[in-house]
């Protein structure tokens, strides 16, 4: 068969218009308003597809752990696609208000427990819809003693046992080191102690599912993760019991919380900030926290910062909430200084 | 009264739009509409932000060079120095490697070459990181070896730093080099060998002269194994940061992942990355400056295949052996491991082996339309790659040496030294530009524009594994064909084709492998809702899910290493004789 040259050119030709026709044909589809939310916590899309049922309001969840999540907001700092950001820590949603990208809103009709009213931020530029606690000291019962005090850590028994995340991978780390320096006094004082706990072998690992799979493995066996991580640990073990490996939680004094926050994007369409407002609504809503808390699992063992809420039947009491052995640290100041204190660790202890 | 005189014009034809479409635009435009699309805008604008923040509000400043700065600090240019040798070392070895494996393969009767062949492709589709698991699980404290009561603490120390990072970044590399090498070795009949014996020249020498018209894919290999080794992320991650050995791609994610978010910081470390491919490249084209490699013609003849010795076939049989369960044996069992050991418990302990996590897998749509999903885009990702490939690297092999070759060449090996996050930020500064999105072009967030920069990652290594085919082509072949009155098109067909249909073969699925798993492109821009496998994986994997992410990963190369065995069998059934000839080895 002949095949002339005029024939291929069609071909190439209308593959092209095609082509073109079919990503625009996408983007068209894609152009409905449509609330986009940008998550790093589990049960996101639970509640996006509950809000959407209740409300008619389309929702897409982009669901990714911090650190990617951050850099896509980043990158379309030009021309921001997000609605809606939610995920643990304060220092990003403090770092963009700085920025002037959020727009202050107070969710409607909810009543603050006494810890919540703390972590609610003065300038309103977003909102704590729980919180869990960092870190939850994971630590292997059938090996190691329970330690009681940061001190214990850098002692002889512990030598070499002791491994936590990496604050430049894990997005929840960073407040967990603010909260030592801001206990200690002064960054000084945290950044010598974290030295001391290095010189007793302290391991590092990118984020908290890599330090926990590090005590299963027998690697450490105390870890400093997010407190929804150790349950989460303590919990499955308890499930499948695994000889040798007896993972069990306890918080020091004083524990920092780690804040999950929600965000209205300051620069989306008015169509799209309004379903935002309505989404946070409904994020602090008895019927949104009860999907948050649904799993039982993961994010979902978060504490509640609603008056008289309680937590998933999966996340017992914390001993510091109750003894009140906690501290708030200041987004706004600490987060100024992320950069240079994760240098910092990365280049004299990770 | 006399009718007015009517000037007689030509009869105009009516206009039409097709006609004018197909006038102007040739298929070659549109070749290099693509590439500057989906190639050379991303990496520009990415770039650009290392010398302009501004121009992207990333930053206050319209020009600076403060990141560079800070590039030469001591912490980074370290890590710089540690991939740039790391580099070299990988490229050196892993060429080798594929070379000797390639001889013993396509040229003797090596016991072990069926095997070989069968898991080339699983060893393509590999994920470094996954090599590196499989390390891990065997020397570390509590693993494998010390079940058996076996600690090798200085072992462990070495897999954890530039020895164990060498070490697999030349494993991963080895499958590339081989593509390379030996779809060059096959189109290089038995002719040569023939002639330097017949002339009275010894094996070595033979062998020497074949080594010689190998050269370009040799340095196609070393350019290819290098610019995967200093973009890989995968070994990094997985051994860089416990074992505090930095490299360049380590700190490159580091800048781009955590607060404050620097993408001026990450393109300047990029910038630098490219420089390094260029000395590569420098070193290539100084390499083979001058010299013809045509060797590949229609009477090229099938070499004979040589018959080692009892002893022979043990040694080169328990080499390739060696080399696959280095390379594949040890991964392997790192994802069996972990996806067959009940709650990846302590080794130490009693543990459950079961295959419920498969199970899961194959129940949980959560888990298996991620598996879906990426398969088709793979497929289309290859289909096109593989296309636009087979004209890059007739364009990179032309005798013609234009500036058009020139700039193809340097972004082709830019793109593959560079690592997929960069390239996924890029797409996003050039497809989320407001004034696009004011003509109603919305492309970001949609699954064209995650497939098209599947295809802008894929074209590099898709085209360089075909580079050394083209240039064995010798163009009188083409030329004797258009002289008989062919087009360009039949030419191709009936000519070119069947001397590379099975080259392009294992380019399409070289793609689609390596398509399948890939994750920085995938994470940044995949459409909600659209999540494909390598998320799926690593969100398994985040949320302590051990058990059914590695359990996914085993389904995804199984399946992979399916599709290629369905491919090649295709090939054999339907495929021309004529065309399965090249490279045949007589027995």
């Amino acid at each position: 068969m002949k095949i002339s040259q005029r024939s291929v050119k069609a071909v190439v030709i209308s593959s092209v218009v095609a082509l073109a026709s079919t990503l625009v044909g996408v983007s068209t589809s894609h152009a409905a308003e449509t609330l986009n939310v940008y998550a790093a916590l589990d049960y996101s899309q639970d509640v996006a597809t509950a809000f959407t049922a209740k409300t008619g309001i389309p929702v897409t969840v982009t669901a990714l752990s911090t650190g990617p999540l951050l850099a896509k907001i980043t990158a379309e700092k030009n021309n921001p696609q997000w609605g809606i950001y939610w995920a643990d820590g304060a220092e990003p949603c403090a770092s963009f208000d700085a920025d002037k990208q959020l727009l202050p809103y107070t969710p409607a009709g909810v009543k603050f427990s006494l810890v919540g009213k703390k972590l609610q931020p003065s300038t309103k530029a977003f909102a704590v819809t729980g919180f869990t606690e960092m870190v939850g000291v994971l630590y292997n019962s059938a090996k190691v003693a329970k330690p009681k005090t940061w001190d214990d850590l850098t002692s002889a028994a512990y030598k070499g046992q002791v491994g936590m995340n990496n604050p430049s991978i894990s997005g929840p780390t960073f407040p967990f080191i603010a909260g030592l320096m801001n206990q200690f006094g002064s960054e000084q004082a945290g950044k010598d102690y974290l030295t001391k706990l290095k010189a007793n072998g302290l391991q590092v690992f990118d984020k908290n599912s890599k330090t926990v799979k590090a005590m299963e493995t027998g690697l450490i066996n105390v870890g400093l993760v997010q407190s929804s991580a150790a349950i989460t640990e303590v919990n499955k073990i308890n499930a499948a019991p695994v000889k040798g490996f007896t993972p069990a939680v306890t918080y020091f004094s004083k524990t920092t919380i780690l804040p999950s926050c929600i965000a209205i994007d300051g620069r989306a369409s008015a169509a799209q900030q309004s379903a935002a407002k309505k989404f946070v609504d409904f994020a602090f809503s008895s019927e949104g926290q009860t999907i948050m808390k649904a799993s039982n699992f993961g994010d979902s063992l978060f504490f509640p910062v609603i008056q008289g809420a309680v937590a998933a039947p999966g996340a017992p009491s914390s001993p510091t909430i109750a003894s009140n052995l906690i501290q708030f640290v200041d987004p706004y100041k600490w987060g100024s200084i992320q950069g240079s204190v994760n240098d910092w660790f990365t280049k004299n202890i990770a | 009264m006399a009718k007015p005189e009517v000037a007689q014009l030509p009869q105009l034809r009516a206009f039409s739009f097709w006609q004018f479409l197909q006038n102007k635009f040739k298929a070659i435009t549109v070749f290099w509409f693509l590439i500057v699309f989906i190639l050379v805008l991303p990496i520009i604008l990415f770039l650009s932000v290392a010398f302009s923040p501004r121009l992207l509000d990333q930053g206050p400043q319209w020009f600076t060079l403060s990141s560079f700065k800070q590039v030469f600090e001591r912490y980074f240019l370290t890590a710089i120095v540690h991939s740039f040798f790391l580099g070299i070392i990988s490229a050196f070895f892993a060429t080798l490697i594929a070379l000797a494996v390639a001889w013993y393969v396509l040229r003797t009767n090596t016991p072990a070459r069926k095997i070989w062949n069968l898991s080339i492709f699983a060893l393509l589709l590999a994920p470094s990181y996954l090599i590196a698991l499989g390390w891990e699980r065997i020397f570390e404290r509590g693993g494998v070896l010390n079940i058996f009561g076996v600690d090798l603490p200085v072992i462990r120390n070495l897999l954890y730093g530039p020895v164990g990072i060498g070490m697999i970044l030349t494993f991963k590399g080895i499958p590339f080099a081989y593509l390379v090498i030996s779809n060059a070795m096959r189109g290089l009949g038995e002719e040569f060998e023939q002639a330097v014996r017949v002339h009275g020249g010894s094996r070595w020498d033979a062998l020497k002269t074949m080594s010689t018209l190998l050269l370009p894919a040799l340095w196609s290999g070393i350019a290819i194994v290098f610019a995967e080794s200093i973009s890989d992320f995968g070994v990094a991650s997985q051994l860089s940061s416990p074992g505090r050995f930095s490299v360049a791609t380590f700190t490159l994610y580091r800048s781009v992942e955590s607060l404050p978010v620097s993408f001026p910081l990450c393109a300047a470390i990029s910038v630098i990355l490219l420089l390094l491919v260029v000395l590569a490249l420098l070193a290539q084209a100084r390499a083979l400056r001058g010299r013809s490699f045509r060797v590949l013609s229609g009477r090229t003849r099938p070499s004979q295949r040589q018959n080692l010795t009892l002893r022979g076939k043990v040694l080169s049989s328990g080499g390739i052996y060696l080399l696959l369960f280095v390379t594949l044996g040890i991964p392997i069992f790192g994802a069996m491991s972990a996806s067959m050991i009940e709650g990846l418990g302590n080794l130490l302990s009693n543990y459950n082996i079961n295959f419920d996590n498969y199970f899961r897998v194959i129940k949980s749509p959560l888990l298996r339309n991620p598996l879906y999903f990426s398969a088709g885009a793979a497929a289309i990702t290859a289909t096109v790659a593989v296309i636009l490939a087979a004209v890059s690297s007739k364009m990179l092999v032309s005798t013609k040496s234009g500036a058009s070759k020139k700039f193809l060449d340097f972004f082709l090996l830019a793109a593959v030294g560079l690592p997929g996050i960069v390239f996924a930020i890029g797409y996003i500064f050039a497809y989320n530009l407001p004034i696009a999105q004011k003509y109603g072009f919305h492309l970001y967030g949609t699954v064209a524009l995650l497939v098209l920069a599947y295809i802008a990652t894929a074209l590099p290594s898709t085209t360089r594994s075909l580079v050394g085919n083209m240039n064995q082509l010798q163009e009188s072949l083409s030329e004797a064909c258009r002289v008989h009155g062919s087009n360009a098109i039949k030419t191709w067909t009936s000519v070119v084709l069947p001397l590379i249909a099975r080259p392009l073969l294992a380019a399409w699925c070289l793609t689609y492998c390596g398509t399948l798993l890939e994750l920085p492109v995938s994470q940044i821009l995949y459409p909600p809702g659209h999540a494909p496998l390598a998320v799926g994986i690593d969100h398994s994997l985040g949320n302590y899910d051990f058990g059914g992410g590695t359990a996914l990963e085993v389904f995804a190369i199984l399946s992979a290493l399916l599709v290629v065995g369905i491919c090649f069998a295709l090939f054999e059934f339907f495929a021309p004789t004529g065309w399965k000839q090249l490279g045949k080895v007589r027995a």
